[in-house]
């Protein structure tokens, strides 16, 4: 095998391995940001809807992605996949294949966020198969199978639109769905906190995901020639430092305090934000959009809850708000050189006028519509098929660690003595 | 509404047959054995040793305190209200008054302390919750109980409607019963005037133990103390109570006891007829092991392994039946019909 082929293999399986990792930082930053009684069972479901995710993927998820188009909505071929034929040259189909699959299983654990803390446990089951079938693979065969968006010449190196936009609705709509979670409005609509169990959890999942994030962003590159993907890790990490920056002094500005929270979520937001334009920006503007990123991210967390929209991992900010904004941004920063070598035109700062920023435009609104209808209508039929998508007040009250899984997290410091439903039923 | 068989209707208070608590309780662990087997029977003998308990706790207080200030009725609640005790039962019990609170109160706090400590030496247990007349939430004059229940009705919140729901089994054992009976009256003009009410009270009681899994096997305990043993409580009694003490409050059954309730009910509703033997039986499996129960926590667990055959297929039936039941009637109550 040619040297340079080997190394293009090894690297994306490397970064698929760094993909796959950042289900744990998804794992310490969702159970971080929720209330302890919910810990075990927010990791747990991590893993095996990753697991109900591969399946899918396997199964359906990539041909309708990359199957053979029909029309430029859906690929129709190549279901269960099971090529391990190599050409010689490019990468090898089962490489691609896996680092694909690891991209489809950080869009559904993105729209579990919307979850969080009161679906059931069979909700999750049932939503992970349709999302995994229906949503997911739809956005992507639009914008990278041979679809019609991604024939518009749209630009989104890793997916802050594929991946990011489309989790961001499926939680948007299950948000909005479940209802806010118990005590976290008052009668009069004004919001509490429910402030969630562990800022040293959430930060390491924080760091986790950004590290994770350059076999995301730097492993687009499909191969190590011309080592772009150096190239394309430093914006990833200019744009997540200023995002992580912003946050923090916006929020200090604002609040009187450098809240911990806002500020890991700064960071993800300039994450997500540059994964469409890592390959597409120069540095200075990976800064600037990692920046606006951060300072979005503040804004739309209290434009959520405010409008009553209970989100509680914040999915809506960080991968809706800073994805939409992420995929706009190469329509503004797209540099001429970088343009022509990674497809799609220059951007509006450049000497491309609106035609680039109008293709990013459409496939933001194309996308998150569908995406958001597509999960409405597949929780409808989720609530349907299971009665009910959220749990009782009771079982929320006492936490679905014990509800859904028959045991704590913490055993040691959540006892069913210690909960708000130790209130005696008169047995 | 059901009432203790050894009471009389109006202000009588029997004066006590016994000294102290102690002597009660010896008395009482002497009958206990004797009739353990017999559900019935346990629990107009668990009646009797309260009803002395409590005459020997209002004599005390009494002497110290002086008469009762106002005309009142000691209730209980829980499987005592519902007559549906084991061989051991903890206490949930409570206090309606004539007159008020600010004025009266601090009285029946007293006697229902007193009442607390005599029940908790004679072998009832405090009760955890704190649902004893001895705790301001449960001891107030007639018109303080009728706006705590406004309070708790308004609050909406899953402890408060659990506190309603746990009022509703309330039976009087002591005094002049017409005042629980206006307070109960009260929650049920609520319902009717406000139906959503009842539709709270079944999110309430919206979860349902497991009690056979997905192959048909019986779901003990599988570590601790009671590994192999299935909680009986939860499990088999739950969705019974929950279901026939909704549709008491729909309805406006004063009975109190799952048994009664749903003879009344089965009149209205077709799918809780024949489900008495069902409940029968999961008491009668319960009073079965009476002799191997020697704690409260006892009485809630029966040892799978020591069932035979028929014993299985009947309980497995009886849940079956309890789920059955408890499904049928929250679709039909959070129906809004």
């Amino acid at each position: 095998m040619d040297p340079m082929v080997f190394m293009d293999n090894l690297w994306i399986m490397i970064a698929f391995i760094l993909v796959i990792l950042m289900q744990g930082g998804f794992i310490l930053l969702e159970a971080g940001s929720t209330r302890m009684k919910n810990a075990g069972h927010i990791a747990g479901k991590t893993i095996f809807t990753l697991g109900i995710a591969s399946l899918i993927f396997w199964a359906v998820g990539y041909g309708f992605i990359y199957g053979d188009s029909a029309g430029g909505v859906i690929g129709l071929s190549n279901f269960f996949y099971g090529d391990y034929a190599f050409e010689g040259e490019g990468l090898s189909s089962s490489v691609d294949f896996i680092f694909q699959l690891a991209f489809a299983a950080i869009a559904l654990t993105i729209a579990f966020g919307g979850f969080a803390e009161r679906a059931k446990l069979s909700a999750y089951v049932v939503f992970a198969v349709l999302f995994s079938a229906f949503v997911y693979p739809i956005v992507a065969h639009w914008i990278w199978g041979a679809g019609w968006i991604g024939e518009l010449g749209k630009q989104d190196f890793a997916g802050s639109t594929v991946v990011h936009l489309t989790g961001a609705m499926g939680a948007m709509a299950a948000t909005m769905l479940l209802k806010p979670r118990i005590g976290k409005y008052n009668k009069d609509g004004s919001p509490n906190e429910l402030a969630g169990h562990n800022q040293v959890f959430t930060a390491l999942g924080v760091l986790l995901l950004w590290v994770g994030w350059f076999g995301f962003n730097a492993g687009s590159t499909f191969g190590v020639a011309d080592a772009f993907f150096g190239f394309v890790a430093l914006n990833t990490q200019l744009a997540a430092a200023a995002g992580a920056v912003a946050a923090l002094l916006i929020g200090w500005a604002s609040l009187g305090k450098a809240d911990v929270p806002t500020m890991l979520n700064g960071a993800l937001a300039g994450l997500v934000a540059i994964t469409a334009s890592c390959a597409f920006v120069a540095p200075w503007a990976a800064v600037l959009i990692g920046l606006i990123g951060g300072l979005l991210v503040f804004y739309s967390m209290k434009f959520f809850e405010k409008q009553g929209i209970d989100d509680p991992i914040f999915a809506l900010s960080v991968h809706g708000a800073a994805g939409i904004w992420g995929t706009l941004s190469t329509g503004f920063f797209a540099t001429p050189e970088l343009a022509e070598m990674n497809g799609g035109r220059a951007g509006l700062f450049y000497g491309g006028g609106f035609t680039q920023l109008g293709v990013q435009f459409i496939s933001v609104v194309a996308c998150g519509v569908f995406a958001f209808i597509a999960s409405y209508i597949l929780l409808l039929i989720t609530r349907g098929l299971i009665g009910g998508l959220r749990v009782s007040e009771e079982e929320e009250i006492m936490g679905l660690d014990m509800s859904e899984h028959g045991s704590y997290g913490y055993p040691e410091n959540v006892t069913p003595h210690s909960g708000d439903t130790n209130v005696h039923t008169g047995a | 509404m059901v009432s203790s068989s050894f009471h009389q209707e109006g202000d009588y208070l029997p004066p006590p047959s016994f000294q102290s608590y102690e002597e009660i309780k010896r008395a009482r662990d002497k009958e206990t054995r004797e009739i353990a087997k017999h559900s019935w029977q346990l629990n107009e003998a668990h009646d009797k040793w309260v009803l002395e308990t409590t005459a020997l706790a209002v004599k005390h207080v009494k002497s110290e305190r002086g008469t009762a200030p106002a005309h009142f009725v000691f209730f209980l609640m829980g499987s005592a209200g519902r007559k549906e005790q084991g061989v051991f039962s903890d206490q949930d019990h409570g206090i309606v008054f004539e007159g008020k609170d600010d004025i009266y109160q601090e009285y029946f706090l007293a006697l229902g302390a007193e009442i607390r400590e005599g029940m908790a030496v004679v072998g009832y247990p405090r009760c955890e919750g704190k649902v004893m007349a001895s705790h301001p939430r449960w001891c107030h004059g007639k018109e303080n109980w009728k706006a705590q229940i406004d309070q708790w009705v308004k609050e909406d919140k899953w402890a408060a409607l659990r506190h309603l729901l746990t009022f509703i089994d309330a039976r009087p054992l002591i005094g002049k019963r017409k005042l629980l009976k206006e307070v109960k009256d009260y929650v049920f003009y609520l319902v009717e005037e406000e139906p959503y009410l009842l539709t709270r009270l079944s999110q309430n009681i919206s979860y349902l133990h497991q009690g056979v899994n997905a192959f048909g096997k019986l779901l003990p305990d599988e570590k601790g103390p009671y590994a192999g043993s299935l909680h009986i409580k939860d499990v088999g009694f739950f969705p019974f109570v929950h279901a026939m003490r909704l549709l008491a409050i729909k309805e406006g059954v004063h009975e109190t006891s799952t048994l009664d309730r749903i003879q009344k009910i089965e009149e209205i509703y077709p799918f809780a007829e024949g489900k008495e033997n069902s409940f029968k039986e999961l008491l009668k499996l319960r009073a079965d092991f009476a002799e191997k129960q020697n704690s409260y926590n006892d009485v809630h667990y029966i040892p799978i392994d020591e069932l035979t055959k028929t014993q299985k297929q009947r309980l497995k039936s009886a849940l079956k039946e309890g789920k059955h039941l408890f499904q049928q009637t929250k679709k039909l109550v959070e129906s809004g019909e």
